[in-house]
């Protein structure tokens, strides 16, 4: 069984898993320089699996290179909903000094004072762990229990134990100083919010703002993100990288195979070394992608030619799409521009690649590209977004000339989905050796493929995010993991939905139903949080 | 030269033998565990009494990481042992009233056999069946044994230390017995290691079902040392 997210991995098992081509190498250079670098990829790409190398190479060198490293991972900022203008800085900030102390901490550069230094200070109080790491985590959880509570209010005690970003870069320097630390490394994983355009500027905002000789600040994004903000500027602040595994690079299968080979069975192997032209439609399907390569090949009990066309028919007609339109289920807002977005793919762009290379086959050509112009409308380029996001096209070159000098964006389309079209396994190893990004459908301004566009919609509102967790909120609890003896009594006491069970207290629960104690309360109470964090992760 | 000054010129060596272990830099690590093992007895004990225990397994953790540091393995691995030990019967006695009594009256002792009994054990599979309340995976079964072979494995060699094994005392008789030593330095971080993954993953096992929400992110950034066990993202709501 492969290992499809690095969240689950072990320092030790991503140290055995990593691949170091000259990619990878260059990636964790850049993140581990004192330049600022934002890494771009789209889901399944790897980011995560760098960020965690970097800082698993830096934490080993620490006594010579003297840089420590801090990951941080801003998943949970869809839970924020409150009334604080700058509740993402806030949040952000509470996070940055939570992990800085506990970084610190592993270090040994600083311990919590009483209690746990009590061998040498004996007992000077009671036992309490309101230590400084214990209030940035009660911070942390005002604002994100935020997305379940009807008052959106954050209190001002709470926002004043937030540092001001000066006092903080003040801070920093005077502990790096003091325990001769060369710089600090912050590590941003998913660090943007893709339906959060607030969210993305306060982002960068803090990450320009957290500038000083001993502070390099590092984050992985997905492609597409549309609000750096006023201050930043990708090209001047940041050294912008972007993770794609090129198909055209010569050693682009040799890659995808060690990867593979890092985490297979010997049983595995066996079955690749025996079919290895299938898997190398299997790996070039994927066109780059670690996750979708070890996913399809999960699928595949062989590796015979009927196994593999299936596998990579199932994924990439049918998986990839539903994973798509679901971004459309639960955003609804984005629902047109996301369906749009599939048809404009499957019924036309797929279609007019398949037909070129029928057509060019002969002349030993073959393309999996198109071209859209940079003048198409906004609503065409939001659309693309949402593809580049879930990964299903990615760019392949800015301002390219086509037809009458006109300029535009070259994007590639997931090889899986050219070559699940095609019967042959012959033809199939032909797309991939003849590939040329010469070759290209193209789609100008007034193409007919934008004759029928969605409405556009306003991008800046965060209503959307609220508004799926309103709905969610609204849930019957009939969908929760409970007993159904548990759901009965929920009911008859008037606990309805989601929101009534986490709107109250634990006590509160308690008290309004007979034969329900603590340990029942919580895990009603943990199974409607659950379902709501699965459902916002999903 | 008298015994006191003698004494004293042993802590001396401590000192500088203090001074080299901490150049390493990576002994924090073990002092934050023993600050994260408070914060469950602080989450937990309201509820459950015998888990203060917790208490005494985090002093005595930072204990054997002084030990560790000053040079005295045998005297660090005997501490580490007990902090395995000690940690490990008290869920026991979260299970077992008459049995806590019994050792709080000083009528009965803790007990690695107790511990790691087939059936009654906390790594056997009707424990955790009992106190998993979801469907177990293969998975977890899985996760499980290999908990128990490390647990075993690790009381092993922590015992040998103890005993005096033959291959636990010096080879050479020239130098002081009191000085640095990489290999025994290395093999307490990778038994403190172990230990602090066989207990977290004790501790989710049995107490899953106590911790609300707001608990759970208390404990959250030390769970993330075993957030290779699924049962553990399962809880933490990360992907599976």
């Amino acid at each position: 069984m492969f290992s499809f997210r690095t969240e689950s991995l072990r320092d030790e098992e991503i140290k055995r898993f990593f691949v170091s081509t000259d990619l990878e190498k260059r990636i964790i250079l850049a993140l581990k320089s004192q330049n600022p670098t934002v890494l771009e990829g789209s889901r399944g790409t790897g980011k995560t699996f760098l960020l965690r190398m970097a800082q698993i190479e830096l934490s080993e060198n620490y006594s010579t290179e003297k840089i420590l490293p801090i990951y941080i991972s801003l998943s949970k900022t869809t839970l924020i909903q409150t009334n604080d203008p700058n509740q993402f800085t806030n949040w952000m900030m509470s996070k940055i000094c939570k992990e800085l102390h506990r970084q610190l901490g592993y270090k040994g550069f600083l311990i919590e004072s009483i209690p746990t230094n009590r061998l040498i200070f004996g007992n000077h109080s009671s036992l309490s762990t309101n230590s400084l790491e214990s209030r940035f985590n009660d911070i942390m959880q005002a604002y994100e229990n935020s997305y379940r509570s009807s008052d959106k209010n954050i209190s001002d005690s709470v926002i004043s134990l937030i540092p001001e970003i000066e006092d903080f870069l003040s801070i920093v320097e005077n502990i790096c100083e003091f325990y001769d630390i060369r710089r600090l490394c912050f590590l941003f994983d998913e660090a943007i919010h893709m339906f959060r355009p607030q969210q993305q500027r306060d982002f960068f905002s803090l990450f320009r703002q957290l500038r000083t000789p001993h502070i390099d600040c590092n984050a992985a994004v997905y492609p597409g993100v549309t609000s750096f903000g006023d201050s930043f500027e990708i090209s001047h602040d940041a050294n912008l990288i972007s993770l794609e595994r090129n198909i055209q690079d010569h050693d682009y299968l040799n890659t995808m195979q060690e990867i593979v080979y890092k985490q297979a069975t010997e049983e595995k192997i066996k079955k690749i070394e025996e079919h290895r032209g299938h898997f190398k439609i299997l790996a070039y399907s994927a066109s780059g992608n670690p996750r979708i390569l070890l996913r399809t090949l999960e699928k595949c009990n062989n590796l015979k030619w009927e196994t593999i066309i299936k596998v990579i028919k199932d994924f990439y007609i049918a998986e990839i799409w539903s994973e798509h339109s679901a971004l459309g289920e639960r955003y609804t807002g984005h629902r047109e521009i996301v369906d749009w977005g599939r048809n404009f793919i499957e019924e036309k762009v797929i279609p007019s690649t398949q037909d070129k290379n029928k057509r060019r086959m002969n002349d030993n050509k073959s393309t999996c590209y198109f071209w859209i112009h940079r003048d198409v409308p906004e609503v065409v380029k939001e659309s693309l977004r949402l593809l580049e996001y879930t990964g299903i096209i990615r760019k392949n070159g800015e301002r390219i000339r086509a037809t009458a000098s006109n300029i535009g964006t070259r994007y590639e389309i997931k090889l899986g989905c050219i070559l699940a079209l095609e019967q042959s396994n012959k033809i199939a190893d032909q797309i991939i050796n003849y590939l040329d990004n010469y070759l290209f459908t193209e789609y100008s301004r007034n193409s007919n493929a934008f004759s029928n566009l969605p409405n556009p919609i306003s991008l800046e509102s965060d209503s959307e995010i609220q508004d799926i967790i309103n709905k969610q909120l609204q849930k019957s609890i009939n969908g929760l993991s409970l007993t159904s003896w548990q759901k009965r009594k929920l009911i008859d006491n008037g606990f309805n939905t989601i929101n009534d069970v986490l709107s109250v207290s634990e006590k509160e629960i308690i008290e309004r139903i007979i034969g329900v104690g603590e340990v029942k309360a919580r895990k009603i109470q943990n199974a409607a949080v659950a379902e709501i964090l699965e459902y916002l992760s999903g | 030269m008298d015994l006191k000054t003698y004494h004293l010129g042993i802590s001396k060596n401590l000192e500088s033998v203090i001074v080299q272990s901490h150049t390493q830099l990576d002994l924090g690590r073990y002092h934050v565990f023993s600050s994260d093992l408070l914060k469950w007895s602080n989450i937990l004990k309201n509820q459950r009494t015998e888990m203060k225990v917790l208490e005494n397994v985090a002093y005595e953790l930072q204990f054997s990481v002084f030990l560790v540091s000053s040079g005295l393995y045998r005297q660090a691995f005997a501490s580490l042992r007990l902090v395995l030990e000690l940690a490990l019967s008290g869920i026991l006695f979260s299970s077992d009233e008459f049995y806590f009594r019994k050792w709080k009256q000083g009528l009965a002792d803790i007990s690695w056999t107790k511990i790691t009994d087939q059936d009654a054990g906390i790594f056997s599979t009707t424990w955790l069946k009992a106190f998993w309340n979801l469907e177990l995976d293969d998975q977890d079964k899985e996760d499980s044994k290999k908990i128990a072979e490390l647990a075993k494995e690790t009381y092993r060699k922590l015992s040998g230390y103890v005993h005096g094994g033959n291959y636990t005392w010096p080879t050479s008789t020239d130098e002081s017995r009191i000085v640095f030593n990489q290999t025994e330095f290395d093999l307490w971080k990778k038994l403190s290691d172990n230990t602090s993954r066989i207990i977290l993953y004790s501790l989710l096992i049995r107490f899953s079902q106590d911790l609300s929400q707001d608990s759970l992110r208390e404990i959250e950034d030390c769970l993330v040392q075993i957030i290779d066990v699924r049962i553990t993202r399962i809880l933490l709501g990360r992907p599976l």
